[in-house]
């Protein structure tokens, strides 16, 4: 025959209203420990999704930032102008260095078959015809350029007007029977705008000095293309097409090769990367800062989040050996007062182990309880103190579901560890003592 | 089918002199049997129901329940065997202060049911079938002794181990109280009581006295 469990949880939930205040004090404890252990971890979850969210906006912000540089560099890389040089697939590279132009040519018509094909990359084309020459008439050594104008590019209308000239053009053409200067030149020879010039026989009316470069163009005299390909000999014939403010940047440049050359497979593209290289080298510096920047936050959240780290190691068992010591006294003296009633229990039978449960069974409802409203109080508040906006999205994120399965398991499973002394020693009690102190 | 106390001995050791609670008794109480054992607070009375009970480990003899020799059972099994066969009564009745008169005495019932139809049977023949739902604080001395022997009677136990059931009560009450347990052994049980109150002497039965020990 047996006694049913029912009974024992009479003994106990009676007992309980009994003495409320002893109760109390275990659930308090219990509840405090288990919401402050849930509001620190809330505490720890919420400072990593801070983090998440500074890093997102940092890494906006920087990309943003980046854009605008990106852009930035474009105008001036368009405001630099010649920025790829179009030539003979045969020319060779060394030869190009020591002259300063290429000695291999091109149909003058190959201009044209860019401007009519599947272009994207490149805005303006500009076909020239260059040559280092002694200037006879003036015994110097100069650069003769004969250029047009641009050829417009079809697959870039918002460039051209109706007529298919271009709106803002960057060079102008040289009319017929005029030339253009270098400030190098034209002061050697004290040559001025509207001064007639020979050159190979020609005469032309100087249209205009350029101011001085510091490079080759300040040797050069640039004339109509047609006057450079008679004096030179290359009727129909270009040696160079320049593209001006090709949308490129050191990505691009693949996709430039590749375009050219599938319109004009005998030509190459030489692009200037000492203009390109710094641009990249630039943006590379600027995507590396960003990097240091984001890398900077982390490091900073993260030295916070091991300092946060650091006081929940010291302050979670503290809160859970002050809990558990607690109710460890709340219980002994729970036994104390008992003793007479253990006494008579086991008179009328009760075995060890009864006495056990009716401790135990007291532990776990203060567990259970204490458990539940230590969730709901450390949910609430870890929320509330957790810094972060409460928004739906937020209160899932930190909301990990194992948390409170986790709480409502340990505050039971604490209560009972903490109970297990004071309800052995309940269940050791001498009977006969008790009742003989009668 | 007795309770045989055979040549038990207890003896307290504290700082001052060894106390010799119990040296060398025996006695026997049969089915039907009211066994009084009378002397003096401090005489051994006390260790000898509780010795009796199964409660106090005596250092010499030993004690049979229906043949079953007592200590040489396991503590649990005492335990049970307690539970089963053997009602307590006690001066200072130890009824648990936040149960109803009806969980406390349902607090020592075995089984289920029948128990509960019992206890307030018994409630109802020891006049307390009003005051099923008052807590002991609110019942007068001589009904929580009532109580406390509806509690003891509740498992219909072979046995009735009283310790100065009367010690608090006054003329009217203890003769009502006395009258139960006389009843109890006449119904067939036996009855070991053990008092110093001069009131018990009254009822038939076996009586002993008792002094530093012994029976005298």
């Amino acid at each position: 025959m047996k006694r049913g469990i029912m009974k024992h949880w009479n003994i106990v939930v009676y007992e309980i209203k009994h003495r409320r205040l002893g109760f109390c004090a275990g659930l308090l404890s219990l509840t405090a420990a288990t919401a402050g252990a849930l509001i620190i971890v809330l505490q720890l979850r919420a400072h990593d999704l801070s983090t998440e969210n500074i890093v997102i906006e940092t890494e906006k912000n920087l990309r943003s930032e980046m854009t605008q540089l990106e852009n930035r560099y474009r105008r001036i890389m368009r405001d630099m102008g010649h920025n790829v040089l179009i030539m003979n697939k045969e020319q060779d590279m060394a030869e190009f260095r020591r002259l300063g132009h290429p000695d291999t040519y091109m149909d003058y018509d190959d201009v044209w078959k860019l401007a009519h094909g599947d272009l994207t990359t490149l805005n303006h084309l500009l076909p020239v015809l260059q040559k280092r020459i002694f200037w006879e008439e003036q015994e110097t050594g100069i650069m003769l350029s004969g250029i047009s104008g641009q050829v417009p590019v079809f697959t870039k209308p918002e460039f051209l007007t109706e007529d298919h000239q271009y709106r803002s053009p960057i060079v102008r053409r040289i009319p017929d029977g005029m030339a253009n200067l270098g400030a190098e030149i034209a002061v050697a020879l004290n040559l001025r705008p509207g001064e007639t010039i020979t050159l190979a026989g020609r005469e032309f009316v100087i249209n205009r000095i350029h101011a001085r470069r510091g490079s080759d163009d300040d040797f050069t005299v640039s004339i109509p293309l047609q006057d450079a390909q008679e004096i030179l000999g290359k009727e129909n014939r270009i040696n160079g097409i320049f593209a001006l403010e090709c949308v490129c940047s050191l990505d691009d440049l693949g996709k430039i090769h590749t375009e050219v050359e599938a319109i004009l497979p005998h030509a190459k593209v030489y692009e200037f990367s000492s203009l390109i290289a710094p641009r990249a080298k630039v943006r590379q510096q600027a995507a590396e800062a960003h990097r240091r920047v984001v890398a900077s936050v982390l490091q900073q959240r993260d030295e916070m989040r091991r300092d946060k780290e650091r006081r929940a190691a010291v302050l979670l068992p503290l809160l859970f050996s002050g809990a558990a010591l607690w109710i460890m006294l709340t219980i002994f003296a729970n036994v104390r007062e008992r003793r007479g009633e253990i006494g008579i229990l086991r008179a009328l039978g009760f075995l060890r182990r009864e006495i056990l449960a009716i401790f135990l069974l007291k532990a776990l409802l203060m567990g259970v309880i204490g458990g539940f409203a230590g969730c709901a109080l450390g949910l609430y508040g870890g929320i509330v103190w957790s810094g972060v906006a409460i928004t739906k999205a937020n209160v899932l994120t930190l909301l990990d579901p194992v948390m409170p399965v986790a709480a409502l398991l340990a505050a039971p499973a604490l209560a009972c560890l903490a109970s297990v002394i004071p309800a052995l020693a309940a269940a050791h009690i001498d009977p006969a003592k008790i009742l003989a102190e009668d | 089918m007795s309770l045989r106390i055979h040549q038990l001995s207890k003896t307290f050791y504290s700082t001052d002199a060894p106390v010799k609670a119990l040296d060398s008794i025996s006695l026997e109480i049969k089915p039907g049997e009211l066994v009084t054992v009378n002397g003096r607070s401090g005489c051994g009375k006390t260790t000898l129901l509780l010795s009796a009970g199964g409660l106090l480990l005596p250092d010499h003899g030993e004690v049979t329940i229906d043949e079953h020799i007592l200590y040489a059972l396991s503590t649990e099994d005492r335990a049970r065997m307690r539970a089963g066969k053997i009602g307590f009564v006690f001066q200072q009745f130890h009824l648990l202060p936040y149960l109803d008169v009806i969980n406390n005495v349902m607090l020592a019932a075995l089984a289920g049911t029948e128990s509960l139809a019992r206890a307030k049977e018994l409630l109802k023949r020891f006049n307390l079938a009003e005051r099923l739902h008052h807590k002991p604080g609110s019942l007068s001395t001589g009904e929580r002794q009532r109580v406390a022997l509806v509690r003891a009677l509740i498992n219909n136990p072979l046995y009735l181990l009283a310790d100065e059931p009367t010690g608090n009560l006054d003329d009217d009450n203890a003769a009502e109280v006395m009258a139960y347990i006389v009843e109890f052994a006449t119904d067939g049980g036996g009855v070991l009581l053990v008092s110093h109150d001069p009131r018990t002497g009254d009822s038939a039965g076996t009586r002993y006295t008792m002094n530093k020990g012994r029976f005298v």
